[in-house]
């Protein structure tokens, strides 16, 4: 069972075993790292902030007592962090929630650039305010489910509901602005 | 009902909900339509995700990680042990601080010197306390006149006595007088060179 490997490795890196921790840090970083590139938008700061999410993980492992599973402990730790971070941004990125969007070049000269609509996707998602990309990012490719994703965000199960209902709101009205029409 | 549609998409939603939104699927048109969307837009977002480069920063980790120090090592060891074994433990090293301060106390308490201490340097008087005298008694007459006991008591009950340093005659007067003079002593006299 997967998180009984994973609480395995806690325990032995709980007792220093530098091994247990790279077999953690393979499994744990990426996806800890592809949420802090998601939520924060920069490369740079995602990994400065996913360095100190696995050092805390290496000092706190002998503390852990196995409460949550270990992934929702190193989300919470991940979360803490990435939000510390954008406190003093969060004012700027909830006025742009309610931004049009009117100074993004969505012409279709600069659109045509964007071949892929993948590559499309991906531009869209950085259109949005951090609260929306997290919720996107969390059910979509982390997985997490309504419970996990209400526990780990603080907030009423509901609350999770009607952000997932605006972010997907935002995103087709910035893929639509973009020509793909798919999500209008 | 549509706003589960993204978890009903990933299968994470509790197994009441899943039926609860498959059995509204079969009557709903709009929301069929709806998860068809949904479904396409979480594979675009799961792919853009998985192309997201991620750097390996293990060597970072290592240089400022080293090897935990011998205090974090501990709390790791105390943290993983269960609280029984803690308490354990805890008693146990109590139990040996009280033995140490006892025989600390023993040794380093009341002065008590046998009578091969080394630091004494001869015998020079020889005292008969009093049958009924205690040892407490006693030890207040020799600390009174700086000696200690260095020989017996003998059968008769007579003790040999030296001090720190050999005495001259006049001070070993000095302190026979005194002795003489304690209602414990029966006797006191200089016995030679010790």
């Amino acid at each position: 069972m997967e998180s009984g490997r994973h609480l395995e490795l806690i325990r032995r890196i709980g007792a220093g075993d530098k091994k247990a921790f790279e077999v953690l840090y393979g499994d744990i970083y990426p996806r800890v790292y592809r949420y802090l590139r998601r939520v924060l938008g920069d490369p740079e700061m995602a990994r400065e902030l996913g360095n100190e999410v696995m050092m805390e993980v290496w000092r706190g492992a002998g503390s852990f007592r196995g409460e949550a599973r270990v992934l929702t402990w190193i989300w919470g730790i991940a979360r803490k962090k990435v939000w510390r971070f954008l406190r003093g941004a969060e004012r700027e990125f909830s006025e742009l929630e309610e931004w049009d969007g009117a100074h993004e070049d969505y012409s279709p000269h600069h659109m045509a650039q964007i071949q892929d609509l993948k590559e499309k996707m991906a531009w869209a998602l950085g259109r949005l305010s951090p609260k929306h990309r997290e919720v996107l990012h969390l059910a979509y490719y982390q997985g997490l489910s309504l419970e996990e994703m209400s526990s780990l965000l603080d907030v009423p199960v509901n609350t999770v509901k009607t952000r997932m209902f605006y972010a997907r709101k935002k995103l087709g009205e910035v893929l639509k602005k973009m020509g793909v029409v798919e999500h209008g | 009902m549509d706003l589960l549609l993204p978890w009903y998409v990933e299968g994470t939603l509790s197994p009441r909900e899943m039926e609860e939104v498959r059995r509204h699927l079969e009557e709903c048109a709009l929301c069929r339509e709806e998860l068809e969307r949904i479904s396409r837009e979480a594979e675009l977002i799961r792919g853009v995700e998985e192309g997201v480069e991620v750097p390996w920063t293990l060597g970072e980790l290592d240089v400022e990680t080293g090897s935990q120090g011998w205090w974090d090592r501990l709390k790791a060891w105390v943290a993983a042990r269960p609280g029984d074994f803690l308490v354990g433990v805890a008693l146990q090293t109590a139990l040996c601080l009280v033995l140490a301060f006892l025989v600390f106390s023993s040794l380093h308490g009341k002065r008590y010197v046998t009578l091969s201490s080394p630091m004494v340097k001869g015998a020079q008087v020889v005292v008969v306390f009093h049958g009924k005298v205690r040892e407490e008694e006693m030890r207040k007459v020799l600390l009174e006149v700086g000696a200690t006991i260095v020989g017996g008591p003998s059968p008769q009950g007579a003790y040999k006595l030296g001090f720190s340093r050999p005495l001259t005659r006049e001070e070993l007067e000095r302190v026979l007088e005194k002795l003489r003079t304690r209602p414990e002593v029966k006797f006191a006299a200089r016995c030679g060179k010790g």
